[in-house]
């Protein structure tokens, strides 16, 4: 597992928890994996799957390398979106708040 | 960066995550991606790489024998030459087989550096490309434009007083022929020490249908992608001693009979390796 910390102070857009799974055969589609207080939601329609994707591409890409050598406590000192990475099967985004 | 810069307002933080991926334009990364059977590609790349496909259906067959090929060059750079030390620019988004996997799995102890200047790839690369324990792998985010950046950057990893391999796998199309491409190979082959090999394979004029399809790719507002005569391919080469036979079609080049052929109908991508005196 590879854990991105990105610190609220870098800017966040998030909304709440998202976890993309990763199917290994090219043809099962993609599907979006929401935890809610009561129960899940999955959005499956391939315009959800995407927008949920390309938010989740973008925090991976401005979030904080995996393995950075920045302080983790510091970053998340006032919150921060944890995204981790589990081998190729999933991506999970969640909020760590104050 | 530090921990104590003021924190942006919802509305700079929501425009700032709407900034650093073009989903409007066509990728390479991600066409080759969806080439592949993969799964990290947007609607504009699957439409890009679906018309490059209708102008030339060899393409996908194409891109699976670009793949074979990196599989067939490293074991021969592990096996035979002895290598244990890579530097892949343009790394792309994983893969099945990527360059560490093959090559710690013939010996854990190799050290790869990948270079990708896309920030995507990089993400992609740096969670899902692991070394074993024996060996390392690097990602080091610089342009080909900028060979010694990458030189600095891969000599904090790779011991340059020993031989490495240099793999430029269908990247040297993204340099302009006024920009210099073979000057930037040179470059790059001049502060690695005798006995480092090249190891490069790229799209050519050969194929009409494929000249065809990459017009039509560079005018959707992708970044054009620079197809070559295979005497250009040949003159990476220059001043080192090519492995015969040579740099020839991909397809051809030491093939292995236990692997699935790929249709070659077409002859396409030319690729080789060399070894520096």
């Amino acid at each position: 597992m590879k854990i991105q910390v990105m610190p609220f102070t870098t800017g966040v857009a998030a909304g709440g928890a998202i976890t993309l799974p990763r199917f290994a055969g090219p043809g099962i589609a993609g599907i979006v994996y929401l935890d809610q207080f009561a129960g899940a939601l999955y959005p499956d329609k391939p315009a959800d799957v995407q927008h949920y994707g390309q938010v989740m591409d973008r925090l991976c890409t401005r979030a904080e390398p995996p393995g950075s050598s920045r302080r983790y406590d510091v970053m998340i000192a006032r919150g921060a979106v944890i995204i981790s990475w589990r081998c190729r099967d999933w991506r999970s985004a969640g909020l760590l708040a104050e | 960066m530090t921990g104590d810069q003021p924190g942006y307002s919802r509305n700079e933080a929501g425009k700032d995550l709407m900034e650093g991926i073009d989903t409007t334009v066509p990728h390479s990364a991600r066409i080759w991606n969806y080439w592949l059977g993969g799964k990290d590609n947007y609607p504009v790349d699957r439409a890009a790489g679906d018309a490059f496909l209708k102008a030339y259906p060899g393409m996908a067959a194409e891109a699976r024998a670009n793949r074979q090929f990196l599989s067939r060059a490293i074991r021969y750079l592990v096996i035979e030459a002895g290598v244990r030390q890579f530097l892949d620019v343009g790394t792309g988004l994983p893969t099945a087989d990527n360059t560490h996997e093959i090559a710690q799995r013939l010996n854990p102890a190799c050290r790869i550096v990948y270079v990708d200047d896309d920030p995507l790839v990089l993400a992609h690369a740096r969670a899902l490309l692991t070394s074993t324990p024996e060996g390392v792998t690097e990602y080091v985010d610089a342009d080909l434009h900028e060979p010694d950046q990458i030189l600095d950057a891969a000599a904090r990893t790779l011991d340059f007083s020993v031989p490495v391999a240099l793999i430029l796998s269908g990247i040297m199309g993204h340099i302009a022929d006024g920009e210099g491409p073979h000057a930037i190979v040179g470059q790059l082959m001049a502060r690695l020490p005798s006995g480092s090999y090249l190891m490069l394979q790229d799209g050519t004029t050969v194929s009409q249908a494929n000249a065809e399809a990459h017009q039509d790719y560079d005018s959707s507002g992708a970044i054009p992608y620079h197809l070559r005569t295979p005497a250009e391919i040949a003159r990476y080469f220059d001043g080192l001693d090519v492995v015969e036979p040579g740099v020839i079609p991909i397809q051809q080049w030491h093939p292995e009979p236990a692997e699935p052929a790929e249709p070659f109908n077409d002859v396409n991508t030319f690729g080789g390796i060399g070894r520096k005196k």
